[in-house]
């Protein structure tokens, strides 16, 4: 079944990263930002998200975070600046000295650099990696450590970095602000050359030495398909030199500059955009990180157990009142829901008065309990798998043979001395510490007077 | 997703409840694991949660201690009764109240939920309390699988249950070993209880594929650490200046700062681990001493361990600091030296450029020494974290036993790929701290090594 990680915004990631940065140094004190988390959300990636952004509250990343935001807005502005002074550079070159224009040649200067740009765009974007964005990146970091906004950048812009490039959303954000910047700079562009073409007066024509005039004329042609079909005004005049052709071609050139300059790079923009927007919509949390593993591992040792059916005081088990002890000075045996391959120990079933094995079903119990308040003997031996005891079903048996002495033998005997502490121990909890334990057949053999 | 799956986990005492319980959800300190019997004395419910809503909800119960006699108590099957409202009728009776109080708990438990999982210590002897309890559990009406625990154990007596569970009309079963989990066993736990409740299928796929997901995710968490570290061991280095260089007691001080700087950075390295994979790393903690303690890396300069790495090595590494100089026990380990540093450089330069072989015929030049670590320590390192890093991802939450050191480790000759792609590191100094896109880069390629080591 396909899982939907949860998205989180930028800023959020970016928070959460600049504490995994904070916290990689020394752990913080964070016991109210992970129980804020815990009732903030069920959600694991949530709350990893929420406890950071209490601990980003706590030590001022969030204000150098909001500081950053504010700050890129500004990288907007400056690439607006840039696409003006670009503009302005492009016109006073075409326009710069003489009343003469070979329209066809300023078009190619505007034009061709536009093209070689998209296409070196292109290939830096299609490029699998993060080589181009990367470079960039570091020169982004490189001037976030030393301008004199080094104090606030610092904890924030390395996590920045990362997050963009591990989302691959840097190279769509930097094409974005490029595409932005000659967009703006071609509709720059255009607007200045209708303006001076508005206000003075140019000859504009195609000037060639060695081309043929008519294959000039057949590219400009081809030229002007475009803006025509998009409505422009861009007919190119049939006849040399005229008033006429110099506005017809004038218009051209306008038109040819907003199709071929500033148009593509519009749609570009929107290109960036559109993925930079889809890309930030599934941002999620790197759930393989060992820093996010070892929180998730917190959370979830935090995630309560309910007890449901708790217990009660332990009701006493009434005890089967049985006649006292006649003066039998006998020793019985019984082997208690042994294993079938288990033996009793042959000295201890010579030394006894009798022996028997019990499977331990009820009626066998009965049977076996009533024989002993029949004929109490002296003692009684109760002989039991270490491995299947202590349970509550041996503890029942062991009340019912009060109150002959009784003590009880572990086998077998690899195994039994493991058993004894936790037999011991719950004789005790059982209040029947006067019964003993014994995890060897010699020590038994005492105890009933034998050994 | 609706109400969560409610599964019981149920069994004859010391069976294995809570372990299987902690194993599942991966919880230590749920329930209270312990050789004493009866530990569990109420019902504990957890949650085993998908993406923050509750997929499955265990419940842990106490033990059926005494089977034969709840049996009894039961009475026999009237013949206008069935198997469950035999149960209901026990449940209203003052015995289940008092002398039966924690049976009554169990069976509750069972009439409330979809399924059961019933818990068996397979060591056991099959006597007759046993079948009394699988008669009981069988009869509540519920779909029960019977989970066979310790099936490893060279005690189990599987065969023996498997025809006892079988003669109680219980054909699914699944094992499992709740304390050394194998691979594969969780899963056929999941699938054998998808079989047993199929109206509730997409649920049990559901959290399958949740659980394989987190151990992908742990592994490669895991190996992303341990590639974090060998790249900040190879890349580790201190010049020495002409001074220091000439002196040998500032040499010793420098070389004995450097050693502890190993230590304590692969003593990280094993704490994050051991935190990737939720286990706790206090003192208490028995099974994990020797990786706690430092023990693990106790003889990581010990010539001879170098020597036997080295040898194994050597063949065909690009190992220009030879392993010869090593011979000193002082500096074991460690490359000390303009000309250590400038046969490493000159074994490496294709891969590093000519800048780094430029600055370190600087150092040669000005009299100063560079320390560094072999390439041996650095494998062992790794091929010990890797030992850890395996442990741990199969060892079950209620294990007690060692994670042992002497664990079958790959050998040093297979961490050849490993030695290459750590190479990049030693030219950058820097790389011992700080991240950039070219020790990421690195570290995606070394990821993808130990990743190829399977």
């Amino acid at each position: 079944m396909p899982r939907h990680a949860p998205v989180f915004s930028l800023q959020d990631l970016l928070l959460t990263e600049a504490v995994k940065d904070l916290e990689s140094a020394t752990p913080l004190q964070d016991e109210r930002a992970m129980r804020s988390a815990v009732a903030a959300s069920p959600q694991r990636e949530a709350r990893i998200v929420q406890r950071a952004l209490t601990l980003a509250a706590d030590t001022g990343l969030d204000a150098d975070a909001a500081w950053l935001r504010r700050a890129l807005p500004s990288l907007g502005l400056a690439a607006v600046a840039a696409g003006v002074l670009l503009a302005a550079l492009v016109t006073m070159s075409l326009l710069g000295d003489g009343r003469r224009i070979n329209a066809l040649a300023a078009l190619a200067l505007l034009v061709l650099p536009n093209l070689a740009g998209i296409a070196a765009w292109a290939l830096f974007a299609a490029l699998p990696g993060h080589g181009g964005a990367g470079v960039l990146g570091h020169a982004a970091a490189w001037l976030g450590r030393r301008g004199p906004w080094q104090r606030r950048s610092a904890r924030v812009a390395p996590a920045a970095l990362r997050l963009l490039d591990a989302s691959r959303l840097a190279p769509w954000l930097l094409g974005g602000l490029n595409h932005l910047l000659w967009a703006v700079a071609y509709l720059l562009a255009a607007l200045g050359l209708a303006a001076v073409l508005s206000l003075s007066e140019y000859r504009l024509g195609f000037e060639t030495t060695i081309l043929s005039p008519q294959a000039l004329h057949e590219t400009a042609r081809a030229i002007a398909w475009l803006p025509a079909q998009l409505g422009l005004p861009a007919r190119v005049p049939d006849a040399a030199p005229t008033a006429g052709a110099s506005h017809a071609l004038g218009w051209w050139l306008i038109s040819g500059t907003l199709v071929y300059g500033a148009l593509p790079r519009l749609l570009l923009l929107a290109l960036c955009a559109g993925v930079a927007r889809a890309r930030s919509a599934a941002l999620a949390l790197d759930t393989q990180d060992p820093y996010y593993r070892t929180l998730i591992n917190r959370f979830e040792a935090l995630a309560p157990t309910r007890v449901i059916d708790a217990e009660h005081a332990v009701s006493q088990a009434r005890r089967d009142a049985m006649a006292a002890p006649a003066g039998g000075s006998r020793l019985a045996l019984v082997g208690f829901e042994l294993p079938p391959e288990a033996e009793l120990p042959p000295t201890l079933q010579a030394d006894a008065a009798w022996s028997e094995r019990i499977e331990g079903r009820g009626e066998e119990r009965a049977a076996l309990l009533q024989r002993l308040a029949a004929a109490p003997p002296a003692r009684l031996l109760l002989v039991c798998h270490a491995m299947s005891t202590p349970d509550r079903g041996t503890g029942r048996f062991l009340d019912g043979t009060r109150p002959v002495p009784t003590a009880l033998l572990l086998l077998p005997a690899g195994l039994a001395s493991a058993a004894l502490p936790r037999w011991r121990d719950w004789l005790d909890a059982a209040g029947r510490a006067d019964v003993l334990v014994f995890a060897e057949a010699d020590e038994a053999r005492r105890w009933s007077g034998h050994g | 997703m609706a109400e969560p799956l409610a599964i019981a986990v149920v069994g004859h005492t010391n069976a294995g409840k809570t372990s299987l319980l902690r194993t599942l959800t991966r919880r230590r300190d749920f329930g209270e694991v312990s050789g004493r019997p009866g530990t569990t004395r109420h019902v504990e419910s957890v949650d085993l949660a998908i993406d923050g809503r509750a997929a499955l909800r265990f419940f842990d119960t106490p033990g059926l201690e005494d089977p034969t006699g709840l049996l009894a108590a039961l009475g026999p099957l009237r013949a206008d009764m069935t198997p469950p409202q035999r149960i209901r009728a026990f449940l209203e009776t003052r015995a289940s109240r008092e002398d039966f109080e924690q049976e009554a708990k169990v069976l509750r438990a069972l009439l409330d939920v979809d399924a059961a999982l019933f818990v068996i210590d397979c060591r056991e002897p099959v006597v007759a309390k046993f079948r009394c309890e699988v008669e009981i559990l069988a009869s509540c009406g519920k779909p029960v699988l019977p989970v066979l625990n310790f099936v490893r154990d060279p005690l189990s007596r599987e065969a023996q249950w498997s025809a006892l569970l079988a003669d109680f009309a219980l054909h699914a079963q699944a094992r499992f070993d709740a304390v050394a989990p194998f691979e594969g066993g969780q899963p056929q736990l999941y699938a054998s209880l998808q079989a047993l409740l199929p109206q509730r299928q997409a649920v049990l796929q559901q959290v399958a594929g949740f659980l394989e997901r987190e151990r992908a995710d742990r592994h490669e968490a895991g190996l992303r650490l341990i590639a974090d570290a060998l790249l900040s061991l190879g890349a580790l280095r201190v010049t020495l200046s002409r001074e220091e260089a000439s002196s040998a007691a500032l040499k010793a001080q420098i070389v004995e700062r450097f050693r502890a700087d190993v230590l304590q950075r692969a003593r990280r390295a094993v704490q994050s681990l051991l935190d990737v994979h939720a286990f706790a790393h206090d003192d208490a903690e028995l099974a994990l001493l020797p990786w706690l303690d430092g023990r693990w890396a106790a003889d990581l300069f010990h010539p001879e361990t170098l020597r036997d790495a080295g040898v194994r090595l050597g063949k065909g590494a690009a190992i220009g600091a030879g392993i010869g100089l090593a011979a000193d026990v002082a500096l074991a380990g460690l490359s000390l030296g303009s000309a250590a540093a400038l046969g490493a450089t000159i074994g490496g330069a294709a891969s590093q450029g000519f800048g780094t072989l430029g600055r370190r015929v600087a150092e040669a030049l000005q009299g100063r020494e560079a320390l560094s670590l072999e390439d041996a320590v650095v494998m062992v390192v790794a091929q010990r974290l890797l030992v850890l890093h395996a442990a741990l991802s199969t060892r079950g939450h209620a294990a007690h036993g060692r994670v042992d050191l002497e664990r079958a480790a790959l050998p040093v000759e297979r961490l050849q790929p490993l030695l290459r792609a750590v190479q990049p590191a030693r030219a950058h100094p820097q790389w011992a701290e700080g991240d950039s896109p070219r020790r990421e880069a690195a570290q995606r390629a070394l990821i993808a090594e130990l990743r190829a080591l399977g």
